[in-house]
């Protein structure tokens, strides 16, 4: 087919649209998402204690972290959902913040703690945690996932990156409102690794679904 | 077609948006001439670029509705094209074992900045119109079609003027090196 055909098939197939900003698709998220998250949390049941740990800074920092984790993300999946060359400030500075949050949260729940401790690592109860955790992100990343694809992603593996993690770190706090084991080390080895084996596996498989046909 | 400014994109972008063809068609004709350009200043080999170019309106028309109209185009524009453009790099990739290279690099020509100074103090020789023609065909890599457009002349008498144009750029060329 000859270019001056194409151009003239595209102008025909011509339909008037509206426009999503990706401020709008990042609320969208966030509230589908907070929402799916309580539902569920609700479904199994809250931890007992959850009215009094909430006032607790080694119990509400961490999950603010994660919180924040899951909001910068979806920032910056659905602002990558939009064709862009130049990098914003936001698009630096989120990744290296998210890192330091995660620095932050291990630091403060093993200091706590003082220090790792092997032995609650493989107790059969804990595999849960890590089920939940796929259960609580399952929806938050279809919905995510959607987003993206709805878009023009030009940088499909940051956004696949993104999108996953933003996903996985509101299934942690998810986990984190059911499970009563506050252990850093159950935390660290059912809440906060399966989140990062969860990214680290499928974040190429995600990206190559959001390459272009 | 004259020169494109950035508002002129954002213009016309904006109202295929609201529907209005007249307005998607002069954008894409002038996306094609942007992505051509583009490609050819890339090195990408002329027989590649028209499939890219094509693939990159096609892009362009899926990706309109992530457009923001407050947003610049070329930006979101060029974010197309290089995607494009690297995802042809990445096809090709897949393909390096069957390519003789030696023999691309042999048969390859480039010019350099002298050859390129050389040609341009040619074609100013030239009349002005044979220059315009010249320009657009060989430098800027529009088609016979576009460029009689744009002049408000027949196909054929482009291709009559671009035939003279290169005769007597042979005869200059032929002369400038006999006094040397």
């Amino acid at each position: 087919m000859k270019t001056e055909e194409l151009v003239g098939n595209l102008v025909h197939d011509l339909r008037p649209t509206r426009h999503v900003t990706w401020r709008m698709k990042a609320a969208f998220w966030i509230m589908v998402s907070s929402l799916y998250l309580v539902v569920v949390a609700y479904f199994f049941g809250f931890r007992l204690d959850l009215s009094k740990k909430i006032y607790e800074a080694s119990f509400a920092i961490p999950l603010l972290a994660l919180a924040s984790l899951a909001v910068g993300s979806a920032i910056v999946f659905t602002f990558l959902s939009v064709p862009r060359l130049e990098i914003t400030r936001v698009q630096k500075s989120v990744p290296w913040i998210i890192v330091w949050l995660w620095v932050v949260y291990l630091g403060m729940s093993l200091s706590s703690s003082g220090g790792l401790h092997f032995h609650g690592f493989l107790h059969p109860i804990s595999w849960t945690c890590a089920r939940d955790l796929l259960l609580f992100g399952a929806v938050p990343f279809f919905v995510a996932w959607a987003l993206v694809k709805s878009g023009a992603p030009t940088q499909p593996r940051m956004a696949s990156f993104h999108s996953l993690m933003a996903s996985g770190a509101l299934g942690a706090i998810g986990v984190q409102l059911i499970c009563a084991n506050d252990s850093p080390s159950h935390l660290l080895a059912w809440h906060v690794l399966p989140l990062i084996v969860i990214v680290m596996l499928f974040r190429k498989l995600v990206a190559t679904t959001f390459r272009w046909a | 077609m004259s020169r494109v400014s950035e508002k002129d994109l954002h213009d016309w972008l904006s109202g295929a948006l609201s529907g209005d063809q007249n307005a998607y068609l002069r954008f894409l004709e002038a996306v094609t001439r942007i992505a051509r350009g583009f490609l050819l200043s890339r090195g990408i080999r002329r027989q590649e670029v028209e499939d890219l170019v094509q693939e990159v309106l096609i892009s362009v028309h899926k990706a309109k509705d992530s457009f923001d109209r407050k947003a610049p185009v070329l930006p979101w524009l060029f974010a197309i094209i290089q995607y494009r453009l690297a995802d042809n790099f990445r096809r090709m990739s897949r393909n390096l074992a069957g390519t003789n290279y030696v023999e691309i690099e042999e048969n390859s020509y480039t010019p350099n900045h002298e050859d390129r100074l050389f040609a341009n103090q040619m074609l100013e020789n030239l009349p002005s119109r044979d220059q315009k023609i010249l320009r657009a065909l060989k430098v800027e890599g529009q088609s016979v079609r576009e460029i009689s457009l744009d002049m408000g002349i027949s196909e054929s008498a482009v291709k009559v003027y671009a035939f003279r144009a290169i005769r007597l750029l042979r005869a200059k060329i032929g002369d400038s090196s006999d006094e040397n």
